[in-house]
């Protein structure tokens, strides 16, 4: 999967990039809104990560170019304003997603391949990993055939961990995909650590394997063969 | 007082004093003058009297006329004056008030007493056939007068009024210049002029402060962002030792908070604007269910027990995000600083909304949680504004908020207008 990253900001841009590249994406980076109007031109990508605030333009007007050329090209905004306004705008021009920074970079991730997947398979994708089956489209997890029973957030918490397999992901990092902006309105990690702990007695349950690792002081990690 | 109220009475009373005091003049002048008449005609009828008794005719005509023969020494000892009288009139069959003019006349050595009397215009019906009518007069051009300054002040103020009541309406956060009425008065114009000036004054200094503040907290996302990741990338180093990890996991964790307190400081700025102006018709009782299914799973997972109690059906109109954010913050509040065990209540009436929720004691008094950074117990957790956002959306809203802390409940109260 080819990916566009337009960030301004030369420290983050390498960080994300390094993240991706690492996840297996063939990506290449952007720096300004010249710089990114070229590459859109003479280049196809599966998937555009578009920072609106540049120095040089703004990112929707990017968004709207890329729409222009009718390509069906997975957009994600990302954008240090938290803005309602943006966000409809942004989404209103045919952008996908939108993440606001900070973020984790395992939370980008996720949302780019949930982009990717919709856009991509149109949801009808399976995902094998280790002995589980995953049915994206209908939210079902099946072991060796054997469809277990997840709940909703469960099921949320499996697909981030397999879409950063290998990983390690921050207690902090999992709190907030799971419960968004509530996750500070209350003591989520003890929570997040009990859930995980759920989890993984039902995998193992249905003897599947156990490969959600607790990394000791930072969180958990899938580990995939 | 009211300005056309103090114009009123004033100009009531000085006008009343002028009318009285003027009546008062009128009414004695008139009656001395026609007390002075009444003397002239009667020293007139004396005189035509004397004369008719120098020619040797009688000119008795009672009660008019009335002439007496004394002797001289009684007639020296007479002193010609006007007096008032009562005359019984025969006729009549009654008394009868005169004035009357005595006088003594000597003549061939016989002493005449002539009383010469008229009907005395006595004060009542001065007071009734001339005074009323002038008084009457003069209050009719009093509250004609009344209706007619009244009337053109109350031409002159309305602008003023107007302006007044526009003035309440503004604040300084209003994205236009406050409207105020043009006037024909020169002193009205330059008080517009010096508030318009002020006004806006007002609304640009407090758009530079918000800029300002909003500007620096988006600045310090980017920063903050380029932490963050750095340290998620030094966490995957399978070969970091545990003293490092521990330290780079406080690093993010403390990034995170000043993230998560930069985020409330937006929200705490916007919540004013644009993003949040949309108002919708929302049903509270849907909302709020909806809201305790949300936090049911970590309700559980504390041990807690939500009830809730409708007694009424209400709808509110808000803006459907700041009513999530409010409501978040409120049952957040309520878990976090809740026993294992505890309880929260909601109840929702028509015109209020509790929760409640058991907990350790306050330290400070109540209504100081809603400032700024005032923490309870789980201080590096929490930002600090949780209860300071909720109020603002209350105020924002027209919505009274009270916290208090009873029997071993916290208990926040929101009323609707």
């Amino acid at each position: 999967m080819k990916l566009l990253l337009i960030e301004d900001e030369y420290e983050l841009s390498g960080d994300i990039f390094e993240y991706l590249k690492n996840e297996g994406f063939v990506c290449e980076s952007a720096l300004n809104y010249k710089e990114a109007y070229l590459k859109i031109e003479l280049y196809e990508y599966d998937c555009i990560i578009v920072d609106i605030t540049l120095p040089d333009g703004s990112g929707l007007d990017l968004i709207k170019y890329i729409k222009s050329l009718a390509k069906n090209t997975g957009i994600l905004i990302i954008s240090a304003k938290n803005s309602v306004v943006d966000k409809i705008k942004g989404l209103e021009l045919g952008a996908d997603d939108y993440l606001t920074k900070p973020f984790h970079l395992a939370e980008m991730n996720a949302r780019v391949k949930s982009i990717l997947r919709r856009r991509k398979y149109d949801g009808h994708d399976r995902i094998i990993i280790n002995n589980l089956l995953i049915i994206p489209e209908k939210r079902e997890v099946s072991i060796n055939n054997r469809l277990i029973d997840l709940t909703k957030k469960e099921y949320d918490l499996l697909l981030y961990f397999i879409n950063n397999k290998n990983k390690v992901l921050t207690k902090e990092s999992i709190a907030e995909h799971i419960w968004g902006d509530q996750a500070d309105s209350f003591d989520s990690l003890d929570f997040v650590y009990s859930q995980i702990k759920n989890l993984r007695k039902k995998i193992i349950e249905n003897s599947g394997k156990d490969c959600i690792k607790s990394i000791y002081g930072i969180g958990y990690k899938f580990e995939a063969v | 007082m009211k300005l056309l109220y103090k114009i009123n009475i004033q100009y009531l009373i000085y006008s009343s004093i002028i009318i009285i005091i003027g009546a008062g003049i009128i009414y004695f002048l008139i009656r001395a003058y026609s007390i002075e008449e009444a003397e002239e005609s009667l020293y007139l009828l004396k005189n035509k009297a004397v004369k008719n008794i120098e020619a040797g005719k009688h000119s008795d005509f009672f009660p008019i006329v009335e002439i007496d023969t004394i002797s001289m020494d009684d007639a020296k000892n007479i002193v010609e004056s006007v007096t008032d009288t009562l005359v019984y009139l025969k006729y009549a069959h009654e008394h009868e008030l005169f004035l009357q003019l005595t006088s003594p006349y000597i003549k061939d050595g016989i002493g005449y007493r002539i009383f010469v009397r008229t009907t005395n215009i006595n004060n009542e019906d001065i007071l009734f056939s001339i005074g009323l009518p002038i008084l009457s007069l003069l209050i009719l051009i009093l509250l004609t007068s009344l209706f007619v300054v009244y009337r053109i002040n109350y031409s002159i103020w309305k602008p003023f009024y107007k302006n007044i009541t526009n003035l309440k309406r503004f604040s300084a956060s209003d994205n236009k210049p406050v409207s105020l009425v043009n006037y024909d008065v020169e002193e009205f114009i330059d008080l517009n002029n010096c508030l318009m000036e002020l006004t806006e004054k007002i609304r640009k200094d407090y758009n530079n402060l918000k800029t300002f503040s909003e500007n620096i907290s988006h600045e310090l996302q980017t920063p903050l962002a380029i932490i963050k990741t750095k340290t998620e990338l030094m966490l995957q180093d399978p070969l970091l030792g545990d003293e490092k990890i521990r330290q780079i996991q406080i690093i993010n964790q403390t990034v995170n908070r000043l993230s998560k307190l930069n985020s409330s400081l937006i929200l705490l700025m916007k919540i004013e604007s644009a993003d949040f102006a949309e108002k919708k018709t929302i049903l509270l009782n849907d909302f709020i269910l909806k809201k305790i299914e949300e936090i049911q799973e970590i309700a559980d997972f504390a041990g807690l027990n939500i009830s809730s109690t409708f007694n009424d059906s209400v709808s509110i109109e808000i803006n459907e995000n700041l009513l999530d954010i409010m409501f978040s913050n409120l049952f957040g509040n309520a878990i976090k600083h809740n026993y294992d065990n505890g309880k929260i209540e909601v109840i929702l009436c028509k015109n209020k909304f509790v929760i409640k929720n058991t907990g350790k004691e306050l330290l400070r008094e109540p209504s100081t949680y809603f400032e700024r950074f005032a923490r309870g117990e789980f201080s590096s957790s929490s930002t600090g504004l949780g209860l300071t956002i909720v109020k603002q959306i209350c105020d924002l809203n027209k919505c009274s908020i009270n916290y208090i802390y009873k029997d071993k409940y916290h208990s926040i109260e929101i009323s609707f207008n």
